[in-house]
């Protein structure tokens, strides 16, 4: 990477920080004056400008030299905030973003509308100017949307379990306290959060340190996980708990550097049982040391290719242990233990490394939502809970559209005007939640609003105007399948098209691209108390739990999530219907297939295999079920291209090739 | 070895400082701080001789760091990096007040503009190279009856610190440097740096100055420095300043050509006219015309300059008597002064 590449990089990432940080503290203004987030926007403002004057980007530069002048106004009491000077300021940090974006992807940076924009933000700085701040209205936090979030320090409190304080000393004749205490931080940081450290990260990278560093970090790894991350060459001791201090003392009685840190009044108390303040202060630092950068940024397709390689090993890895029974070699049967094990630490590291928190895009919204309430006037109040669940990065990116399509609708139809809610005995400001938890294996997001719920026979009535059902279905089915048929392609019950949704693509397409991320989606509502939408996903998609079959004495994998349950052949009887074979199950009929297309003919097909998709359900016949494990799924080579009943293969550990059913494609045909 | 400590918010324009120092092999970046605060306590620590520091900073600005310095053992010489607004002219004005030794704007369009590292390598060594003159000659009152011109751009500052520092002695005539930059405070703040170095008294122009002898004017930017003949009471003759609100010349202002062409008109043959390091052409015609009426023209050589526009500009015309290396500028001056019986 040459030099220039490398200060694009920095830059971009930088920049992305201070555009946050200018969008996030304008929406606090919006709520009222904030000395502290004004400074905030100015001095992001001023960076911002800075660098891009670094880089050459001019457009940029000016843009935010223009915001910076704004803000310098406010900031010396010479302008007062108003709400369309906010607008006018979220729409050039818009601009700002739009020009990273371009930047990002190797372009100049430049936005059409600059000359328009810059005027705009001059016409500020002079009318306010001449003007002495007469016009100035102040802020109106009660006219529009007000953005809450959870800060997390809350939360932090409650979870003191899975909290860890650690001190690591490093060896007294260590020569590179600098790359020691930085690997050790790294190594921490793939196991936890770490919540506090003294001395701070910077200090520990220039080394200017005496060799022992003292965290509170956050993880469910557990004490040995950790104590295995933090050991390593050079590190004399590692210790936990609340009295590392004393045992400290206790264990280097000799060494200089033991009794002096209690007079250190950071780390005194530190105590997450005792002192729950200091803990949310060293919370806020940590948020406030966010924003330099401490990462690398590396390519994701990078990280997927080293996960295929991680699987190559796996698999060569289960070549080996054959080989091994075969000649019966103990030490190598050993061994090959050992290689297993690093080799799965490996793996789920690798799969850790590509979580990301879903504050990633979760932050966007509270935007989204401000400008929809704004625009539709509706008064909302946004919550976010769980920012900090982590969902792997392929299945994030998936997952943008979808939600923002459901926080959409949430305002658009869900959220009613202040005056139909208070009409309704409600108060006229409306709730919307975007709640994101972890259930077992799985991510939960919930989109809930307070608004007027799904009107039951609205849906009704439109889905037989589309025909998509009869008058007499309409009337016989369930709430919950009347809900379902929002999902419907082409269905969208906005009376009048607005502009935000009713765009003729409607929640189908949420439900295709959850489907697509191998999530399931579910609504429910009550009539004038709200609506919610429940969406939970795999916490990652490249690894799957299968159910293993065998067809005609060859093995087959079944996603777990597409098997309903498994039965005896021989006690369910076939029937036939044409040249289908069906089955009678719990009064539903179920078609059977023997897949003898794909597995040839079996004779020994002892068990049934009851398979779902969406609502859709169907039966295989199988010879036997061989058990239910984890598996890596790759892709069909592009070489021998789709393959219709296929989704993939796998390689379990005896390096047989298995095929993956794509249960999607099964249960449709026909 | 130079240990320089590198004081700024920004990872990324901490990045940059940073390379740009290490290229040089006598300059060590012995840390960085990221605020005000932690640059203190570094200071403390790691003892550099010389600190660059941002104006913006959260927890501490460098106006502060500033403040705190002076009262510390240890005193680097300071370094302003300053964004080039009228708000960042405005904080370096206050900077130099406050005890910041010297100022650079911050770097600009990196990949076009090469030698941005140069200069501020050179500014780093001059801060540590160049002394603080502790005799000075007091401002004088006599009015000057020749005139030194120095014309300067971008890569010109440095350039400054050398020339000014290598006169031994007050000349017996007014010195008027004419140096882009974008206006606000700069000059201001330029002349302020300046006059630690120089022997004789440096202040920035202002309207209606009277040019006095052993005086040093560096122009005030966003006006032309134009130079006036005028005749005292009692029939002395010399010269003046006069700010002109003209358009910019080749878009700068002040324009090297207005000022030395004035006063090639007001001194005639009493006239040293110099170019330093500069981008563009202005200087070419100013120089011309000092040469046209008589006087004593200089440019430096090409080896000591960031940018050879301004000098060549100057050297198409015909019209340099001396290609002069920056080392012995100092000493040509004074010689060329010595020559018209001063």
């Amino acid at each position: 990477m040459s030099e220039m590449d490398m200060y694009r990089a920095l830059y971009i990432a930088e920049s992305r920080e201070n555009h946050e940080n200018i969008v996030k503290n304008l929406l606090v203004l919006e709520n009222g004056p904030d000395e502290a987030a004004i400074a905030e926007i100015f001095r992001s403002a001023h960076s911002l400008k800075g660098m891009s004057a670094t880089m050459g980007f001019k457009h940029m530069e000016r843009v935010c030299h223009a915001m910076e002048d704004v803000f310098q106004l406010i900031r010396s009491g010479l302008l007062e905030v108003h709400q369309d000077l906010v607008d006018l300021l979220l729409a050039a940090s818009d601009d700002i973003e739009l020009m990273l974006d371009d930047i990002e992807s190797d372009g100049p940076g430049t936005i059409d509308h600059l000359e328009e924009r810059l005027q705009s933000l001059l016409d500020w700085k002079v009318e306010q100017h001449t003007e002495g701040g007469m016009n100035a209205g102040s802020l109106q936090p009660g006219n529009m949307s007000s953005v809450s979030r959870e800060t997390g320090a809350g939360a932090l409190l409650e979870e003191k379990e899975g909290q860890f304080q650690m001190l690591v000393r490093l060896r007294d004749d260590c020569d590179s306290r600098n790359l020691r205490g930085m690997l050790l931080l790294q190594n921490l940081d793939q196991f936890g959060t770490i919540i506090q450290c003294v001395p701070d990260r910077e200090t520990v990278e220039d080394g200017a340190f005496d060799g022992t560093i003292r965290l509170v970090i956050r993880s469910d790894a557990g004490i040995d996980a950790l104590k295995t991350a933090a050991s390593g060459s050079d590190v004399k001791e590692v210790l936990f708990g609340p009295d590392i201090e004393r045992a400290a003392d206790k264990a280097t009685p000799g060494t200089e550097g033991a009794g002096k840190p209690l007079t250190e009044p950071d780390i005194g108390v530190v105590g997450t049982e005792h002192a729950p303040g200091v803990v949310k202060q060293a919370r806020e630092e940590r948020v406030d040391k966010n924003r330099e950068v401490k990462n690398i940024r590396v390519d994701i397709t990078r990280l997927d290719q080293m996960m295929n390689l991680i699987e190559d090993l796996v698999i060569n890895r289960g070549r080996l242990a054959q080989i091994a029974r075969k000649y019966q070699m103990k030490e190598l049967d050993e061994t090959l233990n050992m290689v297993g094990r690093s080799v799965s630490d490996l793996q789920n590291l690798m799969m850790n490394i590509r979580m990301i928190p879903l504050s990633h895009i979760f932050n966007r919204f509270p935007r989204t939502v401000r400008d929809l309430a704004h625009k539709e006037e509706k008064e909302v109040e946004f919550t976010i809970e769980g920012g900090d669940t982590e969902l792997d990065r392929s299945i994030m990116d998936g997952l943008n559209d979808p939600l923002m399509h459901l926080i959409r609708n949430g305002v658009d139809h869900g959220i009613e005007k202040p005056e139909i809610r208070e009409k309704a005995g409600k108060p006229g400001k409306g709730n919307l939640k975007l709640i994101a938890s972890r259930d077992r294996d799985n991510v939960v997001i919930v989109i809930e609003d307070d608004g007027a719920g799904i009107n039951r026979e609205r849906v009704a009535r439109k889905a037989v105007e589309r025909g998509l059902i009869t008058e007499q279905q309409a009337a016989e089915m369930t709430d919950e399948s009347v809900y379902d048929l929002l999902f419907l392609p082409g269905f969208s019950t906005a009376e009048k098209i607005t502009d935000i949704s009713g765009r003729g693509v409607g929640l189908d397409v949420v439900r295709t691209a959850i489907d697509n991320l191998k999530g399931t989606i579910k609504v429910e509502s009550s009539p004038g108390k709200g609506s919610r939408f429940e969406l939970v996903l795999p916490p990652t998609m490249a690894i799957v739990n299968v159910i293993m079959v065998r067809i005609n004495g060859r093995r087959c994998a079944i996603p777990v999530n597409n098997v309903v349950e498994v039965a005896g052949l021989s006690v369910s009887k076939i029937h036939h219907i044409g040249t289908q074979e069906a089955i009678m199950m719990r009064n539903e009929v179920l078609p059977l297939d023997r897949l003898e297309g794909m597995f040839g003919k079996s004779d020994k097909t002892e068990i049934l295999v009851v398979l779902q998709h969406q609502n859709r359900k169907r039966t295989i016949a199988v010879d036997m079920i061989e058990g239910q494990q984890e598996v890596v799924i790759k892709p069909l080579s592009a070489m021998i291209g789709g393959c219709r009943g296929i989704s993939g293969i796998t390689i379990p550990g005896d390096g047989e090739v298995v095929p993956v059913l794509d249960v999607n494609s099964i249960v449709k045909e026909n | 070895m130079i240990r320089v400590l590198v004081i700024d918010d920004s990872l990324f324009m901490r990045t940059i400082i940073t390379d740009m120092l290490r290229k040089d092999p006598e300059i060590e970046v012995v840390g960085v701080a990221t605020n005000g605060e932690d640059g203190l306590l570094k200071i403390d620590e790691l003892k550099p001789d010389v600190i660059t520091l941002d104006i913006e900073m959260p927890k501490m600005d460098g106006i502060e760091v500033l403040k705190r310095k002076a009262t510390m053992k240890h005193q680097p010489k300071t370094l302003m990096l300053s964004s080039l607004t009228s708000q960042g002219a405005l904080m370096t004005k206050k900077a130099m007040a406050y005890g910041a030794d010297d100022f650079m704007l911050k770097p600009k369009d990196l990949a076009r503009i090469r030698g941005i590292s140069q200069e501020l390598v050179t500014k780093v060594k001059n801060l540590v190279n160049i002394a603080y003159i502790s005799r000075k000659t007091g401002p004088s009152i006599e009015m000057a009856d020749k005139i030194v011109l120095v014309g300067s751009s971008a890569g010109g500052p440095p350039m400054l610190d050398v020339l000014l520092s290598s006169f031994t002695t007050s000349l017996p005539v007014a010195v008027v440097i004419t140096q882009h930059m974008p206006e606000g405070g700069f000059t201001a703040a330029l002349a302020a740096r300046l006059n630690r170095i120089s022997p004789m008294p440096v202040k920035e122009t202002e309207n209606g100055d009277v040019l006095n002898s052993g005086q040093v004017y560096v122009s005030m930017a966003g006006y032309h420095t134009v130079i006036s003949s005028m005749v005292t009471q009692s029939g002395v003759k010399g010269g003046r300043i006069i700010h002109s609100r003209a358009p910019p010349e080749h878009s700068v202002r002040p324009a090297v050509n207005k000022t030395f062409s004035s006063a090639a008109s007001a001194f005639g043959p009493l006239t040293v006219s110099t170019i330093l390091s500069g981008m563009g052409s202005d200087g070419g015609d100013g120089t011309l015309a000092v040469k046209q009426h008589g006087g004593t023209t200089m440019v430096v050589r090409e080896s000591d300059c960031l940018v050879y526009g301004m000098a060549r500009a100057a050297l198409k015309l015909n019209c340099v008597d001396s290609v002069v290396p920056l080392r012995s500028m100092g000493t040509e001056i004074s010689r060329a002064v010595r020559a018209m019986g001063g």
